[in-house]
């Protein structure tokens, strides 16, 4: 090899060539799925009212094929150890993600249009991935991983998100032909923020190559927050039970940071729209309007965390060695394993209690959820009420709440326990969990759009994914389970109607509220199994 | 009760571990093969083998983290894999890992840890907080290695298992560590019929304080034995020939040599007696006779394989 870069991209694309191909084609199939079952419909994806698709399925792919290429070449500081200055270390990785991202995203977008004779841009949404990957990699991929970087990547997407709304979808702007716009004081935005991603990389990693991992006001934080965790501590008592401690233990782990997350999200979105109302001289009936409408997005959207929260999910595994890895391990070494994660697979514990547990933390998760939307729009109802402004809310909007905060509810409850679920069925190889909660995410979007029929082919899909991997697992651990095999039927009619042209929306709304009961339903029981097979081989 | 469940109680009685004919592959890698192992209640009983000899696969089975392929494991005379609450809530374990949740503080995880075990021993758990100088406050992300390994060791005694399974439990440790864990074996063996199972690659320890081993090489049990009678059975003889000799003559029971000349070694297996008869029937006489280290026998037992 001539060069370090040389010897990564090898490296990279001999080892994580077909997990990124894999990933680039989920990024791509969930597209191609929705613009099918469109198209079956005669819909003209050019039309402006249809803006909100590319607006929703770019940045789609712009995650995934990023997070592709993130997840091949590893983390940084593996390279800490090599002969490299820090500004060359953070080149031999930001650079060719750079380029490989934009390329890649642009040319998904440039096959979407051969294939369904599409006019959408390529150009823009390829330098806006650009920027995205940029932007993500200070906090994402550079030195440890705290939550302060995680509240920070939030950060940064949403700050990125305004801007990228704000220059190419406004709400007063309908239309995808904005997409095609992009001037120079957008292009200056987006050198800017590209230079200043990799100044704070080259950065970081030099803090982190001599283990300076926090600065000073993080420590002093995490002092107050032990000092008052010890105050809080005299009244600490022993657990009922062996399902209430593990509870607890998967609530601090995983329970606690989502919905810590949501409520940072929500938390800026307010301060955001507060500081528009009161720095943008706006209307202030337009802003609480905008306000709630934005919250009942967000209510949403929420699932995007909850997939979040599925990848996280082999945290929690009682053995962290899968069957999978155990295959591979073998071929180089007799051993099964090399060691025993001492802690969690030794835990007395059954695959029921266990199973129980995670579900009380998704139920907790899903009751903290409630009080905290509950609390945001009630900022904007008491903003109402003591401005004495009355929110400009449809008849419609009104009658659609019970349904939204209902569909939110259930969506967030299948989106969690069925990505948990998938992660411990898969293991280690996360794409497949992560194809099945992207798929309901975009379903749960496009729902709001009312695009039933290809919410439904997404949501049957990622149904069928579920049932095909439960049931296998449960034949193979010789379980028998009705629920599953009624599961199983219930998700192929659903794909079967749903690839059906034309059906009465009422017919598809009761098919897509019924896979989404199925989804929640699932884990109820095949949690157990699913525990079951990552815990023993 | 029929004569079969009196059979299976009274062999449960007398062994913690029962594994019969235990065998189990990774693709077309076979980890153990054909494994039988029983492990008598009380004392310490240390398993030795190489890396990749298929002592961390063993004892997943006995933890049942691995369902047994064919053949039989049997805990406490349970299965373990059927029953993991019944067996896990008997055993205390520490590995080589150490995996401890590093948010945490040691408070949290001794109070998180009890809720598990209802023969948790709070003023002990305490007592030995103390003595291994383990701030509760302490988050286990600062621990250092050592104190990290203790907090392991302290989950793992605390609620006085029936069975202590310490898995590479001194590697990488300093003395002081190591004399620790040392001191929880002897404490463990001191209660009544309470056993530990001590897997190591440093065999002096192993040789300290095991009452029974098994040396395991390429998935197969090579030997076990109570340690007294190993030793006795494995001897380093020295011997001298009237003459010089090219070649070493086979002597009955050897397993390698090493020498020239007129003067030979042996490393022999057998009764001493019969050694001592085997040697003069091939011409030579014993100059010095002396017994093995573990670290011998384990080495020599490998290359008789």
């Amino acid at each position: 090899m001539k060069s370090v870069t040389q010897a990564l991209i090898w490296e990279f694309l001999h080892q994580h060539l077909w997990m990124v191909l894999l990933l680039i084609a989920i990024a791509n199939t969930i597209p191609i799925l929705c613009i099918s079952a469109l198209k079956g419909y005669g819909v003209d994806l050019d039309m402006p009212e249809l803006a909100i698709l590319p607006t929703a399925l770019i940045p789609l792919v712009v995650f995934l094929v990023g997070m592709a290429i993130a997840i091949g070449q590893g983390p940084a500081a593996r390279h800490y150890l090599k002969p490299l200055s820090n500004t060359h270390l953070t080149s031999t990785f930001f650079f060719p993600g750079l380029v490989s991202t934009g390329a890649l995203v642009g040319l998904s977008i440039w096959s979407w249009n051969l294939l369904f004779g599409l006019h959408w841009p390529v150009v823009v949404p390829a330098i806006y991935a650009v920027i995205f990957w940029a932007a993500l990699n200070p906090s994402l991929r550079v030195a440890v991983k705290t939550p302060w970087r995680i509240v920070e990547s939030i950060f940064a997407i949403l700050v990125l998100s305004g801007w990228f709304f704000g220059a190419f979808h406004s709400l007063d702007k309908r239309g995808s032909l904005s997409w095609a716009q992009f001037s120079f004081v957008d292009m200056g935005v987006g050198i800017g923020v590209v230079l200043f991603s990799y100044w704070l990389c080259v950065r970081r990693i030099a803090d982190d190559r001599c283990g300076k991992v926090e600065s000073r006001s993080v420590a002093l934080l995490k002092r107050w927050l032990d000092h008052w965790d010890a105050l809080r501590g005299v009244s600490k008592k022993a657990f009922s039970s062996r399902t209430s401690a593990q509870t607890w233990l998967n609530w601090q782990t995983l329970g606690l940071p989502y919905v810590g997350g949501i409520g940072v999200v929500l938390a800026m979105l307010i301060l955001l729209f507060v500081g528009m109302l009161i720095f943008d001289n706006r209307d202030l009936s337009q802003c609480l309007n905008e306000m709630q409408r934005a919250i009942g997005s967000m209510f949403l959207l929420q699932i995007i965390f909850a997939g979040f929260w599925g990848l996280l999910a082999p945290q929690l595994r009682l053995s962290a060695t899968t069957s999978q890895q155990l295959e591979e391990l073998s071929e180089v070494n007799r051993s099964s394993s090399g060691s025993i994660d001492s802690f969690r697979a030794c835990i007395p514990i059954s695959d029921r209690e266990f199973a129980q547990s995670i579900l009380r933390v998704v139920a907790i998760c899903v009751v903290v959820l409630t009080a905290l939307f509950g609390l945001a729009w009630s900022v904007g109802w008491i903003l109402s009420l003591a401005t004495k402004t009355p929110l400009a809310l449809t008849d419609q909007q009104v009658g659609a709440l019970p349904w939204i905060v209902l569909g939110g509810f259930v969506g967030t409850w299948a989106a969690m326990t069925s990505g948990i679920m998938a992660s411990f069925l898969v293991g280690q190889d996360k794409s497949k969990m992560f194809a099945g909660v992207i798929g309901l995410v975009t379903a749960q979007i496009l729902a709001g759009l009312f695009l039933w029929p290809t919410t439904i082919v997404i949501a049957a899909s990622v149904a069928m994914l579920m049932i095909a991997t439960l049931t296998y697992s449960a034949k193979k651990y010789g379980a028998k389970s009705i629920a599953t095999s009624c599961a199983g039927a219930v998700g192929l009619i659903a794909i079967a109607l749903a690839l059906r042209p034309r059906l009465e929306e009422q017919v598809l709304a009761g098919l897509f509220a019924t896979i989404i009961a199925v989804l929640a339903m699932i884990p109820i029981r095949g949690l157990e199994f699913a525990v079951a097979k990552s815990r023993r081989h | 009760m029929s004569s079969r469940d009196t059979h299976s109680e009274s062999t449960s009685l007398s062994n913690v571990v029962e594994i019969h004919r235990l065998s189990r592959r990774f693709g077309v890698k076979a980890a153990l093969d054909d494994i039988s192992l029983n492990i008598p209640r009380g004392g310490v009983f240390g398993l030795i083998g190489g890396n990749g000899a298929g002592k961390t696969t063993l004892l997943k089975h006995i933890l049942g983290m691995h369902y047994a392929q064919s053949g039989s494991v049997q805990v406490f005379g349970l299965d373990p894999v059927a029953n993991p609450v019944g067996v896990l809530g008997r055993i205390g374990y520490m590995s080589e890992n150490r995996d401890l949740p590093n948010w945490m503080k040691v408070g949290d995880l001794l109070r998180y840890t009890q809720a598990f075990f209802p023969t948790w021993d709070a003023a002990y758990a305490s007592e030995l907080c103390d003595m291994f100088d383990l701030d509760r406050k302490s988050r286990v992300h600062h621990l250092s290695r050592g104190q990290r390994a203790r907090a392991c060791l302290l989950v793992a005694l605390a609620h006085r298992p029936e069975l202590l399974v310490l898995d590479e439990p001194s590697s990488g440790l300093d003395p002081v560590v190591r004399r620790d864990i040392l001191g929880a074996v002897i404490r463990t063996i001191a209660d009544e019929g309470r056993t530990v199972l001590f897997s190591s690659h440093l065999l002096d320890e192993v040789e300290r304080v095991a009452d029974r081993i098994a040396v395991i090489h390429q998935g197969k049990v090579q030997l076990t034995g109570s340690m007294d009678s190993i030793k006795d059975s494995y001897h380093r003889v020295t011997v001298r020939f009237e003459s010089p000799r090219d070649q070493a003559p086979s002597l009955v029971g050897s397993i390698s040599h090493s020498g020239g000349g007129n003067e030979w070694c042996y490393v022999c297996c057998g009764q001493r007696e019969q050694v001592h008869r085997a040697v003069e029937a091939i011409g030579a006489s014993v100059v010095e006779d002396s017994n093995l280290t573990l670290d011998d026998i384990f080495v020599a037992s490998i290359s008789q394989n």
